[in-house]
Protein backbone atom coordinates (compact mmCIF):
# COMPACT_ATOMS: atom_id res chain seq x y z
CA UNK A 1 0.00 0.00 0.00
CA UNK A 2 2.68 2.34 1.35
CA UNK A 3 4.85 0.97 -2.53
CA UNK A 4 1.73 2.12 -4.17
CA UNK A 5 1.01 5.43 -2.89
CA UNK A 6 5.00 6.33 -3.20
CA UNK A 7 4.32 5.79 -6.63
CA UNK A 8 1.52 7.45 -7.01
CA UNK A 9 2.92 10.54 -5.73
CA UNK A 10 5.78 9.75 -8.15
CA UNK A 11 3.79 10.29 -10.91
CA UNK A 12 2.37 13.53 -9.84
CA UNK A 13 6.02 14.52 -9.42
CA UNK A 14 6.84 13.62 -13.07
CA UNK A 15 3.70 15.49 -14.40
CA UNK A 16 4.53 18.73 -12.33
CA UNK A 17 8.27 18.11 -13.65
CA UNK A 18 7.10 18.24 -17.01
CA UNK A 19 4.75 20.83 -16.64
CA UNK A 20 6.30 23.33 -14.81
CA UNK A 21 10.04 22.39 -15.76
CA UNK A 22 10.94 22.04 -11.75
CA UNK A 23 12.85 18.68 -10.42
CA UNK A 24 9.67 17.34 -9.16
CA UNK A 25 11.37 16.62 -5.47
CA UNK A 26 8.57 19.11 -3.89
CA UNK A 27 6.77 15.53 -4.31
CA UNK A 28 9.72 13.43 -4.32
CA UNK A 29 10.81 13.98 -1.26
CA UNK A 30 7.76 13.87 1.08
CA UNK A 31 6.63 10.80 -1.14
CA UNK A 32 9.53 9.17 0.24
CA UNK A 33 9.29 10.83 3.88
CA UNK A 34 5.54 9.45 4.38
CA UNK A 35 5.63 6.53 2.21
CA UNK A 36 8.85 4.99 2.54
CA UNK A 37 9.79 6.24 6.04
CA UNK A 38 12.98 8.53 5.05
CA UNK A 39 14.57 10.69 7.29
CA UNK A 40 14.79 14.60 5.67
CA UNK A 41 18.41 13.75 4.47
CA UNK A 42 17.89 10.73 3.04
CA UNK A 43 14.64 11.68 1.61
CA UNK A 44 16.20 14.34 -0.31
CA UNK A 45 19.47 12.47 -0.97
CA UNK A 46 17.10 9.78 -2.75
CA UNK A 47 14.61 11.98 -4.43
CA UNK A 48 17.88 13.26 -6.53
CA UNK A 49 18.05 9.39 -7.93
CA UNK A 50 14.36 9.91 -9.22
CA UNK A 51 15.10 13.70 -10.28
CA UNK A 52 18.06 12.47 -12.88
CA UNK A 53 16.09 10.41 -14.97
CA UNK A 54 12.85 12.59 -14.62
CA UNK A 55 14.89 15.43 -15.67
CA UNK A 56 16.73 13.88 -18.45
CA UNK A 57 13.26 12.14 -20.16
CA UNK A 58 11.59 15.69 -19.81
CA UNK A 59 14.69 17.33 -21.48
CA UNK A 60 14.66 14.91 -24.64
CA UNK A 61 10.84 15.55 -24.76
CA UNK A 62 11.02 19.27 -24.48
CA UNK A 63 14.21 18.82 -27.20
CA UNK A 64 11.63 17.45 -29.85
CA UNK A 65 9.21 20.05 -29.06
CA UNK A 66 11.84 22.70 -29.87
CA UNK A 67 12.04 24.28 -26.05
CA UNK A 68 15.51 23.63 -25.03
CA UNK A 69 18.58 26.19 -24.81
CA UNK A 70 20.58 22.89 -24.42
CA UNK A 71 23.96 24.82 -23.75
CA UNK A 72 22.37 27.59 -21.41
CA UNK A 73 20.93 24.64 -19.15
CA UNK A 74 24.28 22.42 -19.12
CA UNK A 75 26.12 25.81 -18.31
CA UNK A 76 23.70 26.86 -15.62
CA UNK A 77 23.70 23.10 -14.38
CA UNK A 78 27.61 23.01 -14.38
CA UNK A 79 27.60 26.76 -12.21
CA UNK A 80 24.70 25.97 -9.99
CA UNK A 81 27.13 24.19 -7.73
CA UNK A 82 28.94 27.78 -7.28
CA UNK A 83 25.98 29.32 -5.85
CA UNK A 84 25.30 25.98 -3.55
CA UNK A 85 28.52 26.79 -1.62
CA UNK A 86 27.94 30.17 -1.61
CA UNK A 87 24.07 29.71 -0.27
CA UNK A 88 25.83 26.79 2.28
CA UNK A 89 28.07 29.35 3.47
CA UNK A 90 25.15 32.51 4.01
CA UNK A 91 22.70 29.31 5.46
CA UNK A 92 25.45 28.96 8.17
CA UNK A 93 25.77 32.35 9.22
CA UNK A 94 21.93 33.03 10.07
CA UNK A 95 19.38 31.44 11.91
CA UNK A 96 17.32 28.77 10.01
CA UNK A 97 14.10 31.00 10.83
CA UNK A 98 15.37 33.82 9.04
CA UNK A 99 16.17 32.13 6.50
CA UNK A 100 12.73 30.51 5.99
CA UNK A 101 11.21 34.07 5.92
CA UNK A 102 13.86 35.48 3.59
CA UNK A 103 13.23 32.73 1.54
CA UNK A 104 9.47 33.05 1.56
CA UNK A 105 9.57 37.04 0.99
CA UNK A 106 11.98 36.46 -2.04
CA UNK A 107 9.39 33.90 -3.62
CA UNK A 108 6.40 35.91 -3.42
CA UNK A 109 8.00 38.65 -4.94
CA UNK A 110 8.91 36.17 -7.79
CA UNK A 111 5.21 34.75 -7.56
CA UNK A 112 4.05 38.76 -7.83
CA UNK A 113 5.89 39.32 -10.80
CA UNK A 114 5.16 35.69 -12.93
CA UNK A 115 1.41 36.48 -11.94
CA UNK A 116 1.33 39.82 -12.94
CA UNK A 117 2.74 38.66 -15.95
CA UNK A 118 0.29 35.96 -16.21
CA UNK A 119 -3.04 38.56 -16.18
CA UNK A 120 -1.24 41.20 -18.71
CA UNK A 121 -3.06 41.19 -21.85
CA UNK A 122 -0.53 41.51 -23.82
CA UNK A 123 -0.14 39.46 -26.58
CA UNK A 124 1.51 36.15 -26.60
CA UNK A 125 5.07 36.25 -27.89
CA UNK A 126 4.70 33.95 -31.45
CA UNK A 127 5.37 30.54 -30.41
CA UNK A 128 5.77 27.86 -33.52
CA UNK A 129 2.31 27.46 -35.05
CA UNK A 130 0.56 26.52 -37.87
CA UNK A 131 -2.26 29.10 -37.93
CA UNK A 132 -1.76 30.98 -41.36
CA UNK A 133 -1.25 34.81 -40.95
CA UNK A 134 -4.00 36.77 -40.06
CA UNK A 135 -6.06 38.28 -43.05
CA UNK A 136 -6.84 41.73 -42.90
CA UNK A 137 -10.50 42.07 -42.59
CA UNK A 138 -11.23 46.10 -42.62
CA UNK A 139 -13.78 47.09 -45.23
CA UNK A 140 -12.88 50.50 -45.32
CA UNK A 141 -9.65 49.20 -47.02
CA UNK A 142 -11.31 47.65 -49.97
CA UNK B 1 13.85 29.10 -9.11
CA UNK B 2 15.81 28.70 -13.05
CA UNK B 3 12.25 28.96 -14.61
CA UNK B 4 11.33 32.46 -13.35
CA UNK B 5 15.13 33.40 -13.46
CA UNK B 6 14.81 32.30 -17.47
CA UNK B 7 11.59 33.91 -17.95
CA UNK B 8 11.62 37.35 -16.05
CA UNK B 9 15.44 38.20 -16.01
CA UNK B 10 16.41 36.11 -19.71
CA UNK B 11 13.19 36.53 -21.33
CA UNK B 12 12.84 33.36 -22.54
CA UNK B 13 9.22 32.11 -23.15
CA UNK B 14 7.51 30.03 -20.31
CA UNK B 15 8.21 26.90 -22.54
CA UNK B 16 11.70 27.62 -23.29
CA UNK B 17 12.46 28.09 -20.09
CA UNK B 18 11.00 24.84 -18.50
CA UNK B 19 12.46 22.77 -21.57
CA UNK B 20 15.98 24.96 -20.98
CA UNK B 21 15.33 23.85 -16.90
CA UNK B 22 15.07 20.28 -16.82
CA UNK B 23 18.10 20.38 -18.58
CA UNK B 24 19.88 22.33 -15.82
CA UNK B 25 18.24 20.19 -13.49
CA UNK B 26 19.33 17.29 -15.03
CA UNK B 27 22.93 17.84 -14.35
CA UNK B 28 22.89 19.04 -11.09
CA UNK B 29 20.82 16.57 -9.70
CA UNK B 30 23.28 14.31 -11.13
CA UNK B 31 25.84 15.95 -9.45
CA UNK B 32 23.77 16.52 -5.94
CA UNK B 33 23.32 12.52 -6.26
CA UNK B 34 27.14 11.56 -6.73
CA UNK B 35 28.00 13.53 -3.42
CA UNK B 36 25.12 12.59 -1.53
CA UNK B 37 25.99 9.25 -2.45
CA UNK B 38 29.69 9.24 -1.19
CA UNK B 39 27.91 10.26 2.03
CA UNK B 40 25.74 7.21 2.08
CA UNK B 41 22.36 8.99 2.43
CA UNK B 42 21.34 7.70 -1.23
CA UNK B 43 19.02 4.45 -1.26
CA UNK B 44 19.20 3.75 -5.22
CA UNK B 45 16.46 1.29 -5.41
CA UNK B 46 14.10 3.90 -3.77
CA UNK B 47 14.74 6.46 -5.91
CA UNK B 48 14.03 4.39 -8.82
CA UNK B 49 11.12 3.46 -7.35
CA UNK B 50 9.57 7.01 -7.74
CA UNK B 51 11.77 7.36 -10.50
CA UNK B 52 10.14 4.77 -12.66
CA UNK B 53 6.28 6.49 -12.49
CA UNK B 54 7.81 9.58 -12.32
CA UNK B 55 9.18 9.03 -16.03
CA UNK B 56 5.32 8.19 -17.43
CA UNK B 57 4.32 11.39 -15.56
CA UNK B 58 6.86 13.78 -17.30
CA UNK B 59 6.17 12.40 -20.71
CA UNK B 60 2.08 13.40 -20.13
CA UNK B 61 3.53 16.45 -18.16
CA UNK B 62 5.20 17.84 -21.04
CA UNK B 63 2.87 16.66 -23.62
CA UNK B 64 -0.38 18.32 -21.92
CA UNK B 65 2.19 21.90 -21.25
CA UNK B 66 2.52 21.99 -25.37
CA UNK B 67 -1.53 22.48 -24.85
CA UNK B 68 -0.80 25.26 -22.67
CA UNK B 69 0.19 28.80 -23.03
CA UNK B 70 2.80 30.47 -21.69
CA UNK B 71 0.58 32.67 -19.46
CA UNK B 72 -1.16 29.66 -18.33
CA UNK B 73 2.33 28.21 -17.25
CA UNK B 74 3.46 31.85 -15.75
CA UNK B 75 -0.14 31.34 -13.47
CA UNK B 76 0.47 27.45 -12.21
CA UNK B 77 4.13 28.56 -11.40
CA UNK B 78 3.38 31.97 -9.36
CA UNK B 79 0.68 30.06 -7.37
CA UNK B 80 2.97 27.22 -6.73
CA UNK B 81 5.43 29.90 -5.34
CA UNK B 82 2.95 31.26 -3.23
CA UNK B 83 2.10 28.16 -1.81
CA UNK B 84 5.42 27.23 -1.14
CA UNK B 85 6.23 30.77 0.38
CA UNK B 86 2.76 30.16 2.24
CA UNK B 87 4.37 26.72 4.19
CA UNK B 88 7.56 28.45 4.73
CA UNK B 89 5.70 31.02 7.14
CA UNK B 90 4.01 28.62 8.63
CA UNK B 91 5.94 28.39 11.45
Amino acid sequence: MSTVGAMVLGLAAGVSAGLLGIGGGILFVPALSIFLDKTQIQAEATSLVAIVPVAVVGCWRQVQFGNVRLSDGLWIGLLSPLGVLAGVVVSNALPQRALEIAFAVLILLVAYRLLRRAIQPVPESPRPSSKEPSVDKDPMSS
Amino acid sequence: MIVPLLVLWLGYGEHEATGTSLAAIAVIAALAAGAQGAYGNVDVGNGLLLGAPGIVGVAIGTSLQQRLSGRAISLIFGLLLVGVALVLLIP
